[in-house]
């Protein structure tokens, strides 16, 4: 009886050893060989710039080449979903803007994938929406809203089902105002337009803006976020001019598909803790003017949550799209 | 009558005539906005082929070759024979082109790339030449990988195989 | 002028004449390679410039972006297959003329026209681009659907002489390009659940079916090469004396290339067509547009050289990008500090205006690569049918199956390849199909956007002095052929009564 005992937690013990010895192994083991993070956009665009200029230290960190894949199509679509059907075994990762790809979800049609049930590890660098426009026109948002509410204004965006839209309509709804929306396909194009005086205002993130402001042509009216804008730090918040409204920021996240190991996790997590303090990253991120914005695994999940919290609860400004 | 349904000029006009009558109901289902060009488009587009094809079948004259830059050699007259080997070629540039994508859907795209020149290469090549049109199948394929999948990162071996 | 003199002296160190030679191969060999563009090229090269001055990267970077188109037209005259949707056009009589034994010529010509165009673009991107900048604003949703309606009223001239099957043509061309996801109301149309389709029908998957895929089946069931006459006439210098005999040509097709290319959005695959088309409508002998006409390659290749320094104006100007190529220009000269804006001209002198000495230089480069290897390069022409098939195959599927990876992308351009061949044997020529194809998203969304804007009144069309002008060019274009059989008619009963 004793005997029988003794070998029944022999073999516990050793199943439990050798389990934890195979994942600490199998852990040590990852990453050995070459990363692919797919991009599902063009090369060029923000999310793209922005994956080349923290790819090199996440190399760097985690010891093995990273490539990226622009898989680039569908609204992003394309490129997401290619993400989802992979393995999640870290070798197939995907930097994405977080808001977008959630809302794509909801808003978009034809779509296969939950964002919420992806592989969430991380943060690093984060945009803000700014409302613009014309230096001939408004210089305030309350100057903005006063006539909003007396007749429609023309309003440009950068597509349809973006966080900067969503983020544009929640404060229009708090202050009452009515936009005729007029959808455009990029920034580019809703900027020319913008400085042309055929929209009346925009919404759109700092890099993109940068060259037209200093030219005097358009200027920022209000930064629809918690925190102040690094690259025009004057510019009021949506709080400080009387509407305290909860944005979604335009944050760059590192993902991967559903189910990934926690310990492949774990590693990919304090890598990408380690690339964003890098000085390099750091004065990459500064030339770029974007402001580096780190999240942990914990948070970053958090942080979904919160947002899925948002968008259930703003679903009416969402079915207006 | 049915002499002329044989001719490609008149069964594609039907095609045409089916695939904007598609569009054109198909639209019914899209929102008002989105609706709007497909039915503007459709039913002009519709209307005109069907004048075209009324006219074939009430002009008697022969078809001429009307465009520069189309191929006439359909249309001038050609002997039987003549006419029956091009068609034979044709179906055989398509049954290597089909295979050739059959296999590079399993192996990926390399493979399309080496059968096409093989598949050519046999079925359209004189005997003589047949020893330089193997070493060029073989350089030609390998010439593609180096350009492709060596500089260019395109995954040319990326199949639903493996 | 001393700015210039400055740049000029800068642009002789060893590392920026070498980092314009290398951006001008590498730029080269990327057109070259059907799929991969000039976007794709510039972002594969961050990594490569990211240590150097911004003086030399943007040399790099200039000179590549600028040669990118280049290698496309090598592919698009020689085998039929576009490196990009910008090479379109020149297909149209750039092949022919390889059919007719003069590969050597239209490489020229391509050449010379490299030369021409870019430094005409160039110059007018130096000395007017805050001027074009200002008149690119005044384009608003309105004034591009009219400018969408002009480009699409040469077709108008192209189908001329078969009117009928040009028009069924061009509305299936506007037709497929309704497929897709809506970005007005966000509604897909006609995508039957298949995600590719969602962007629409791919412009360079379709132009290697309907040209490349096409012109194999041809060859395949002739068993010729491609020179139909088996051998080569005419040499390369021939090519350049050509090309200066159409200085109108040339000029107008400039001028239409730059100001494509300002126009953001627009997309450059308009400029050649556009250029070829206009061509082709004010020529005395428009029948031979088409089998070989040296104007219509002179006409596409200068236009789509002069668009891309029209691209970089508002780039430069204002820091807004009007192509994705342009966006990962404008995103390299941001990560570099250049920040674009009218002050760029002042803060950052040397950077801009070593650029512009580069841009002009690289258009040398290509006519002097050019030139060496038309020769050369021609002899594909004379390779024998069971070998010169599949590599027009291969090169024109691989560079559809390049651009996303996808094998699917093959099969859209095979069923475009069976569309073009029907096509052919059934009469119905091509071009209309593919200028409505491109232009057809243009004409519907700023529609309806111009709609939107103005709560739906019309008048939107019609208010601005810019619409005005668009209009009054469109019926200019529309009635331009009869206008001229009129007054040809007018004056020979002139002529008999000045007799009688």
């Amino acid at each position: 009886m004793r005997a029988k005992l003794n070998v029944l937690m022999a073999v516990f013990f050793l199943a439990m050893t050798f389990t934890w010895g195979a994942h600490a192994i199998w852990a040590a083991g990852y990453p050995d060989k070459a990363i692919t993070i797919i991009v599902p956009f063009a090369p060029g665009a923000g999310t793209d710039l922005d994956a080349r200029g923290i790819v090199p230290y996440l190399e760097k960190y985690l010891g093995v080449p990273v490539k990226i894949e622009n898989i680039k199509g569908a609204e992003g679509k394309l490129g997401i979903t290619r993400l989802w059907r992979s393995k999640p075994d870290g070798y197939t990762l995907m930097i994405h803007t977080v808001a977008e790809t959630l809302m794509g979800d909801i808003v978009l049609p034809n779509v296969e994938y939950r964002t919420a049930d992806l592989s969430h590890i991380g943060t690093f660098t984060r945009g803000n929406s700014i409302i613009v426009d014309h230096t001939d026109n408004w210089k305030t948002f309350p100057e903005l809203a006063k006539t909003g509410r007396e007749r429609a204004l023309i309003g440009g965006n950068p597509g349809k089902g973006s966080p900067s839209h969503f983020n544009a309509m929640l404060l229009m709804k708090k202050a009452g105002v009515k936009v005729n929306w007029v959808p455009f396909s990029g920034a580019g194009e809703a900027l020319t337009a913008l400085a042309g005086k055929h929209t009346e205002f925009s919404i759109h993130t700092a890099p993109s803006i940068l060259s037209l402001v200093k030219a005097g042509k358009i200027r920022p009216v209000v930064v629809l976020s918690e925190i102040k804008d690094n690259v025009f730090p004057d510019a009021p918040l949506a709080k400080e001019v009387g509407y305290d409204v909860e944005f979604l920021p335009v944050l760059r996240g590192l993902d991967g598909p559903p189910n990934m190991p926690e310990d492949v996790q774990q590693v990919l997590d304090k890598a990408l803790a380690q690339a964003v303090k890098d000085p390099g990253f750091v004065a990459w991120a500064q030339n770029r003017m974007s402001q580096v914005y780190y999240l942990n695994r914990e948070e970053y999940n958090k942080l979904i949550k919160a947002h899925l919290k948002e968008l259930q609860e703003n679903k009416d400004v969402l079915d207006a799209m | 009558m049915l002499e002329k349904l044989k001719r490609t000029e008149v069964w594609f006009k039907l095609v045409l005539l089916a695939f904007f009558g598609f569009w054109y109901a198909r639209a019914f289902s899209f929102p008002q906005q989105s609706r709007q060009f497909p039915h503007l488009i459709a039913v002009p587009s519709l209307i005109l082929t069907l004048i075209s094809l009324i006219t074939d079948f009430t002009k008697e004259k022969e078809v001429q070759g009307e465009i520069a830059g189309t191929d006439d050699s359909e249309l001038t007259t050609l002997d039987e024979s003549a006419r029956k080997e091009r068609r034979k070629r044709f179906w055989q540039a398509w049954a290597i082109i089909l295979v050739s994508m059959a296999v590079g859907f399993l192996g990926g795209f390399l493979f399309s790339a080496f059968f096409l020149l093989l598949g050519f290469a046999l079925l359209f090549g004189n005997r003589n030449n047949l020893i330089k049109n193997m070493i060029l199948t073989v350089g030609i394929t390998m010439a593609t990988y180096v350009t492709f999948q060596w500089f260019m990162d395109v995954p040319l071996l990326r199949g639903v195989l493996w | 002028m001393d700015v210039f003199l400055q740049a000029i002296a800068l642009m002789f160190q060893w590392q920026n004449l070498a980092a314009l030679m290398g951006g001008a191969l590498y730029g080269i060999i990327i057109g070259i390679l059907p799929g991969l563009g000039p976007a794709a090229g510039m972002a594969l090269a961050i990594p490569l410039v990211s240590s150097w001055s911004p003086v030399t990267a943007l040399v790099f970077v200039g000179s590549l972006y600028k040669c990118c188109n280049y290698g496309g037209s090598i592919t698009a005259i020689l085998v039929n297959t576009p490196g990009d949707a910008s090479n379109a056009a020149t297909i149209l009589d750039g092949y022919p003329m390889c059919e007719k034994g003069k590969g050597g010529v239209a490489l020229s010509i391509s050449a010379t026209a490299a030369l021409v165009g870019g430094i005409l673009g160039t110059l007018c991107l130096i000395y007017t681009a805050p001027l074009l900048a200002e008149f690119a604003l005044k384009f608003g949703p309105a004034e591009y659907f009219l400018t969408a309606i002009l480009a699409l009223s040469v077709i108008a001239a192209v189908v001329q002489g078969a009117t009928l099957k040009g028009l069924i043509s061009a509305g299936l061309g506007l037709i497929l390009a309704t497929v897709g996801y809506d970005v007005i109301t966000g509604h897909l149309r006609y995508t039957f659940g298949i995600l590719i389709l969602e962007d629409g029908i791919p412009v360079i998957q379709a132009v290697v079916g309907l040209f490349a895929v096409t012109q194999a089946l041809v060859l395949a069931e002739s068993m010729e090469s491609i020179s139909r006459i088996g051998k080569l006439e005419g040499s390369s210098w021939e090519g350049v004396w050509t090309y200066f005999k159409y200085p109108y040509a040339v000029i107008r097709s400039a001028v239409i290339g730059l100001f494509i290319g300002v126009l953001p959005g627009v997309g450059q695959s308009g400029a050649g067509l556009v250029a070829w088309a206009e061509a082709k409508r004010e020529s005395k002998h428009p029948g031979t547009f088409g089998t070989g006409d040296p104007e219509g390659v002179i006409s596409s290749e200068t236009s789509t050289n002069a668009c891309m320094p029209g691209d970089l104006v508002l780039t430069i100007a204002l820091g807004i990008p009007g192509s994705v190529a342009a966006a990962v220009f404008l995103g390299i000269m941001i990560i570099f500090g250049v920040i674009p804006g009218p002050m760029v001209f002042a803060e950052k002198t040397n950077e801009i205006y070593t650029l512009f000495v580069a841009l002009i230089l690289s258009s040398l480069v290509l006519f002097l690569v050019g030139m060496t290897l038309a020769r050369y390069l021609a002899a594909v022409t004379l390779i024998r049918n069971e070998i010169i098939v599949p590599i027009i195959l291969i090169v024109g599927l691989i560079g559809s199956y390049a651009i996303r990876n996808m094998m699917e992308d093959v099969m859209i351009s095979l069923v475009f390849g069976i569309l073009g061949y029907v096509m052919l044997k059934g009469g119905f020529t091509t071009v209309p199909l593919l200028l409505g194809l491109v232009l057809g998203e243009m004409v519907e969304l700023n529609y309806h956007r111009a709609l939107l804007m103005s709560a739906g009144s019309y008048s939107i069309f019609y208010s601005s002095t810019v619409c005005k002008i668009l209009i009054l060019l469109t019926i200019v274009s529309l009635a331009g052929p009869y206008l001229g059989s009129l007054g040809r008619r007018m004056k020979g009963r002139g002529k008999l009564i000045g007799k009688a």
